[in-house]
């Protein structure tokens, strides 16, 4: 539907003479004396334009809809729909094609290699951004880098639109192998209150209440044969002790803050580049903050600038800390280091059953908090163990 | 084929004089038939040349939809319809 607007004399001679050209009207209204909206299709239109070119009337087109208006526009973006289909052909050649390679590590065990040795293998084998979906062989690339190395475990791959995703999982590391006919003697990995011994294979060496040091023999690699013969075993046991870790944090009681004097001192200076020129010289405080601000001057395409330093003077200070604020951030840090340390121990079974702090004042006006968790551990482990571990 | 039914064709009297035929709808309405042109309109008049004379629509408001040749519809509040017949000597 086409609204068009002609004002005029005798606009009813002119819509007769429309309608003998072949136009037909959906509404006709009267909008003032010399003025009628016509509502039309785009035949019509084209008739009562060329009356009123003809006839000298003045003609406006209020509103075009409908298919009309989409014609119209289609004809005014005439590069719209080659543009569509141009995107359509875009779209559907990317996506035809493998433009990301992501490698995604699974499992717990944290992985020998890299994501850029996966890739390289991947590489070799002609997988490449860039290449098309259909030549990707998902089966080949998990039996491939299967074979490829040992450290694996588990490779999936698999194509998720213009991505393929190749996901490894490490090998996981083998278990301890018991050898129960090489002799070995169990001993404290550190030192401690015994709890309580639980001996599997050995004989124990300690029992609850004892106090050992790190290194004492806790459970002996030994069993009796006969009446007066004993021979060496390899000892298995578990032996959970008291043990305790201490941390330690330190502060000051005083902190230094800073009193402005209230004077200030603008130094001035010129710069295009590397070319200075000093406007306005000042001298900098003993002590002072300096704030440099750039004035451009110049503007975007000549960088000339005034570059003010600013100079304020300020007295340092020593103030009073909070004491109380203080030791609860002492508190706080201690309690963190030892909580990182007992996260580092590798034992089975751990249980914090008490903490505590103390503080003392050190010298210097300084404030030492010293934190000790008590935990219960297995200590139980091998010389060799504990040799590594030094 | 399905063809659009126009008012001009509308057939339910026979009228093989093709004389003009003004059907109102209430007094909202009205289609007029085998008119021979508009001579006036204005929202409060509609005038038409017809055979033997002229039809005249008084109302308020009024305006025209489905214009064909020989045939439309006025519509507005309609007050009154009028035929004027040509003198004799005319």
């Amino acid at each position: 539907m086409i609204r068009l607007r002609v004002e005029g004399l005798m606009l009813e001679r002119l819509l007769e003479r429309a309608l003998e050209g072949g136009a037909v009207f959906s509404r006709v209204v009267r909008d003032g004396p010399r003025a009628m909206i016509f509502e039309t299709g785009e035949r019509g239109a084209r008739v009562l334009n060329a009356l009123c070119e003809r006839h000298s009337l003045r003609l406006e087109i209020q509103r075009v809809t409908g298919l009309n208006a989409l014609k119209r526009f289609f004809l005014r973006r005439w590069t719209l729909l080659p543009g569509l289909a141009l995107c359509a052909a875009l779209l559907f050649f990317y996506t035809q094609r493998i433009w990301m390679v992501d490698i995604a590590f699974v499992g717990e065990r944290t992985a020998a290699f890299d994501a850029a040795a996966v890739r390289e293998m991947l590489t070799q084998m002609g997988v490449r951004p860039g290449m098309a979906a259909r030549d990707v062989d998902a089966n080949g690339i998990e039996l491939a880098l299967s074979a490829a190395s040992e450290d694996f475990s588990f490779v999936g791959a698999r194509v998720q639109g213009v991505r393929l995703l190749v996901e490894v999982a490490p090998s996981l590391e083998a278990p301890e192998v018991y050898e129960l006919e090489t002799a070995r003697d169990l001993v404290a990995a550190c030192d401690g209150v015994i709890v309580s011994v639980n001996a599997q294979s050995g004989v124990a060496a300690v029992k609850p209440g004892d106090t050992v040091r790190k290194g004492d023999v806790l459970i002996r690699g030994e069993e009796r044969v006969s009446a007066e013969e004993t021979r060496g075993v390899a000892a298995l046991g578990e032996v959970v002790a008291r043990t305790w870790v201490e941390a330690e944090a330190e502060a000051e009681l005083t902190r230094v803050e800073r009193v402005y004097t209230g004077r200030t001192r603008t130094d001035s200076v010129l710069r295009l580049l590397d070319w200075s020129w000093t406007l306005s010289p000042a001298e900098a405080f003993p002590l002072c903050e300096t704030t440099v601000e750039h004035l451009p001057v110049g503007g975007m395409f000549l960088p000339l600038m005034i570059e003010r330093t600013t100079y304020a003077e300020y007295e340092e200070r020593l103030v009073p800390v909070d004491e109380t604020t203080l030791k609860a951030a002492l508190s706080e840090q201690a309690f963190a280091i030892a909580e990182a340390e007992i996260a580092q121990i590798d034992a089975d079974a751990l249980q914090i059953v008490d903490k505590w702090i103390d503080y003392s004042m050190i010298e210097e006006g300084r404030l030492r908090a010293d934190a000790i968790v008590e935990i219960h551990r297995d200590i139980a482990t091998t010389r060799e163990a504990l040799a590594q571990e030094g | 084929m399905k063809t659009k039914k126009r008012p001009g064709q509308l057939a339910w009297a026979p009228n093989p004089g093709r004389e003009v035929r003004v059907t109102t709808v209430g007094d909202r309405r009205a289609l007029v038939e085998n008119h021979l042109g508009v001579d006036a309109y204005s929202p409060e008049l509609v005038r038409m040349r017809c055979r033997g004379g002229a039809v005249c629509l008084h109302g308020r408001g009024l305006s025209l939809r489905e214009v064909r040749v020989g045939a439309l519809i006025v519509a507005g509040v309609l007050d009154k319809v009028e035929l004027d017949h040509d003198s004799p000597a005319g």
